[in-house]
């Protein structure tokens, strides 16, 4: 139980798909001591996506889990870049 | 920029919203309850035509709406009262709106210099409202000179952008990401710092509501307009407030007062994206909240008028292939949110659907015939069912071709209420029956004669108001609009409560110009047809609407073209009320085949009413059905056909506008499906035909035009009464 726990997230991390996913992120977070998200198959992220992981996070501290987002694909690290947020979720504050 | 497909979206969504906007303008005058929500729903339209035209770099088009919207806002925040000649000023600009909106489906995306010229009025009489509004206002005024002021000097300046989204946006469509990384194309985001300090517990977290708020530093060149118009499409749905590059600390205490963050919060989210110092602005926070700060943050409104001018030229080129990207997305994703259960079809493709089915019934009937020779009682089953299926498809098909007379009727709202302005009369139009169905066809040909009728009865019927009052009759006249089903026909009816037609004068006039010999008996129905006449009138005063005599005779051609029939009814003083029957469409129709000789005719099905065995009255064209006197008319004869028939020949009972005739043929072959061809140009002069088709064996067919040799008979019944009353 002390291995970290991994869930890949494939496709697109949208609006669209923002329900089921939820329901995903959070069985996984309950599931798991600690979580690695990977998102090196996120072919889109859009506002609800990282909305979804900032969730995620809040919810995994709240239940003293670790949390980690890994392997972040390119469209992944633009969006969050885009809206102020390093890798992990925490704001980068000046960005130029 | 090339006409794709996002623009052809946005062409017939704005035109869409602009229709919206003339019923929710027409109708503010009627009822005075749920006003706000038509207030409301007029500035949505134009906020929104002129939301996507920036999306689109169509700056005329946005600084022409910019300036109409500003007037709805104040109209919206109660500031200005509307009445009639704003209104009317306001439909105006809808339909110079509209106008743009024509010009770029006609790809034009450049402004006219003819059309601008145009619109130069109408901006300068919307001025005086916002002048009127703005100008006892001193403070709302000041702010704008400062902030005008504070554009000037700062040119590539930084501004400080404090965006909270509403929790539907994703919903309806909208990516805050996408609105982020458009303003990008606007200039250099300098620090973004998110802030998701709304988002609730996982359980009552609704994954497709949005949260998220933002502190943006901007770099830019561009005015605040510019920067606003970034929002537009969210701007209802998000709480954005800009503070301009001349800023102090003093501003951003009275930013985190509007804010609903705790200020430590605030104060923590500020200095991280390096707008202010952390410590001051505590300090400053400290000193309490400052209430009156002489520089407000304005976030729309008066200030945004202002900015109206500097905005249309501050636009950089440079962005428009960004813009239209972005337009593209937002758009794809409002069509996505919107998708309802209806889609929109290329008329054209209906039309080639329908020619097939038209041919599949030709094709259909002739299988049937063939199979009815081989005499196998198999095949004749199968065609059987075929036949029920052909004809299963062909009302379906028919049924994708009908549409609502509704907004037909509703496009007569703006007629009424121009045209009673013009004659400085106060009508109301009334309208019922909205929901009856009829080809599209039918309605857009039928625009033209209605719109004829409703003025009409407007300027001759609608007396006025003096004259109502003498009457006793309420101020306000009432025009009607009704339709409704009739046997396989709709029936239109415009109807006014005005004076009614004078017969006296009518038969006075018909007389004097020959149409009627003196001292005929007429029935009232008979004279008041008269005015369909060419040439007809008997208005008294020549107005610039109708009384020319041009017009109801050309109503009633147009009316006959479409194989449809007028009529009118009217009681002197109580008003009169014009009954337009119509086919329900034009290219299909249930009929009856009969034989003349050797040619085949085509009676339409829901004209009949029966067929009985040939009789007559010795010597005269009428029969006696069932102790009705039935007249009828041979067919052999109408066309010349010649010959003599063979065996015994029979009687089709035909009734249109509740009148009976017979028409005598030879033999009867039955019911038949046909599609209507119509006649060629040159038959286009011939009477009682009404086109043709061809039989399942390959035979032209002739359509037998009902209403007409009704006219017809009815012609020669009075002119037989003439005869016998000379004779006599």
């Amino acid at each position: 139980m002390d291995t970290r726990a991994s869930l890949p997230i494939e496709g697109e991390m949208t609006i669209y798909r923002a329900a089921e996913l939820k329901d995903t992120v959070l069985a996984a977070i309950a599931d798991a001591q600690a979580l690695d998200i990977d998102l090196s198959m996120v072919e889109e992220l859009d506002s609800s996506g990282i909305q979804l992981l900032l969730l995620a996070r809040r919810e995994a501290a709240r239940q003293g889990k670790s949390l980690r987002l890994i392997c972040h694909s390119a469209p992944a690290r633009e969006s969050l870049a885009l809206l102020g947020f390093d890798d992990q979720l925490d704001p980068i504050g000046v960005t130029a | 920029m090339n006409l794709d497909d996002a623009l052809q979206t946005f062409i017939v969504e704005s035109r869409e919203l602009l229709e919206d906007m003339e019923t929710a303008l027409l109708s503010l005058g009627r009822d005075a309850d749920d006003c706000g929500e038509r207030v409301n729903a007029i500035f949505r339209a134009a906020h929104t035509v002129k939301g996507s035209a920036g999306l689109f770099g169509l700056d005329h088009l946005v600084s022409f709406t910019h300036v109409v919207e500003s007037v709805l806002d104040d109209v919206r925040a109660g500031t200005l009262v509307i009445d009639d000649s704003l209104v009317s000023l306001l439909l105006a600009c809808g339909d110079h709106i509209g106008a743009m909106v024509a010009l770029i489906a006609a790809g034009r995306t450049d402004p006219d210099p003819a059309l601008t010229a145009q619109g130069e009025p109408l901006l300068a009489r919307l001025q005086t409202y916002l002048a009127a509004e703005t100008a006892p206002d001193a403070p709302a005024t000041a702010v704008g000179t400062d902030d005008r002021a504070g554009t000037e000097a700062a040119r590539d300046g930084t501004w400080h952008i404090s965006l909270r989204f509403g929790t539907e946006v994703l919903r309806n469509g909208m990516d805050p990401l996408s609105f982020i990384r458009y303003l990008g194309t606007l200039g250099t985001i300098t620090a973004i710092v998110p802030l998701a300090d709304a988002l609730p517990e996982a359980e009552q977290m609704d994954p497709e509501q949005c949260y998220l708020g933002f502190e943006i530093v901007f770099r830019t060149d561009a005015d605040r307009a510019s920067i606003e118009s970034v929002f537009e499409f969210v701007q209802d749905d998000c709480l954005l407030h800009l503070l301009p590059p001349q800023r102090g600390i003093d501003d951003y205490v009275e930013l985190v007062g509007r804010l609903s963050e705790p200020p430590a919060r605030l104060v923590e989210v500020l200095s991280l994206c390096g707008a202010v110092d952390g410590d001051a602005l505590a300090a400053a926070l400290q000193g309490g909240p400052v209430v009156s700060a002489p520089l407000a943050v304005p976030v729309a409104g008066a200030a945004d008028a202002a900015c109206a001018e500097p905005q249309a030229d501050a636009a950089p080129v440079a962005r428009d292939s960004a813009r239209d990207n972005t337009g593209r997305e937002a758009l794809a994703r409002e069509t996505k949110s919107r998708e309802s259960p209806s889609i929109r079809i290329d008329a054209d493709k209906l039309d080639h659907l329908i020619d097939l089915v038209g041919e599949l019934i030709i094709m259909a009937s002739g299988a049937q015939l063939a199979a009815k020779r081989v005499n196998d009682p198999e095949l004749q089953e199968t065609h059987s069912a075929l036949a029920g299926l052909v004809e299963a498809v062909r009302d379906s098909t028919l049924q994708l071709r009908m549409v609502k007379i509704g907004a037909t009727f509703s496009r007569f709202q703006r007629v009424v209420h121009d045209v009673a302005r013009e004659l400085g009369k106060d009508i109301e139009l009334k309208v019922s029956g909205e929901d009856a169905e009829l080809d599209k066809t039918v309605v857009e040909r039928i625009a033209d004669p209605l719109t004829h009728l409703v003025r009409n009865a407007m300027d001759h019927g609608i007396e006025s108001a003096e004259l109502r009052a003498e009457r006793g009759k309420p101020a306000r006249g009432t025009v009607r609009l009704n339709a409704y089903h009739d046997s396989g026909a709709i029936v239109i009816e415009v109807g006014d409560d005005g004076g009614g037609l004078q017969r006296d004068r009518i038969l006075a006039k018909a007389i004097e110009r020959g149409l009627v010999e003196p001292g005929r008996n007429l029935s009232d129905g008979e004279i008041y047809a008269m005015i369909f006449e060419p040439g007809f009138s008997t208005a008294a005063a020549v107005t610039n609407l109708s009384g020319r005599g041009v017009g109801m005779d050309v109503v009633k051609r147009n009316i006959a073209e479409l194989r449809g029939s007028v009529s009118v009814a009217s009681e002197a003083g109580q008003g009169t009320t014009v009954t337009v029957r119509l086919p329900l469409t034009l290219a299909i129709i249930n009929g009856f085949q009969v034989t003349v000789g050797k040619s085949v005719f085509v009676v339409p099905l829901d004209m009949i009413d029966e067929c009985v065995e040939f009789s007559s009255e010795p010597g005269h064209d009428y029969t006696n059905l069932r102790g009705e006197v039935l007249p009828f008319m041979r067919v052999r004869e109408l066309f010349a056909l010649g010959g003599a028939p063979e065996g015994r020949e029979n009687i089709v009972v035909v009734r249109h506008a509740g009148r009976k005739v017979g028409l005598v043929v030879d033999s009867l072959l039955g019911e038949f499906q046909t599609v209507i061809k119509p006649l060629g140009r040159l038959f286009s002069q011939i009477r009682g035909i009404s086109g043709s088709s061809i039989s399942g064996n390959g035979e032209v067919v002739l359509i037998l035009d009902v209403p007409v040799l009704m006219e017809r008979a009815a012609a020669q019944a009075t002119a037989d009464r003439a005869r016998h009353s000379i004779a006599a």
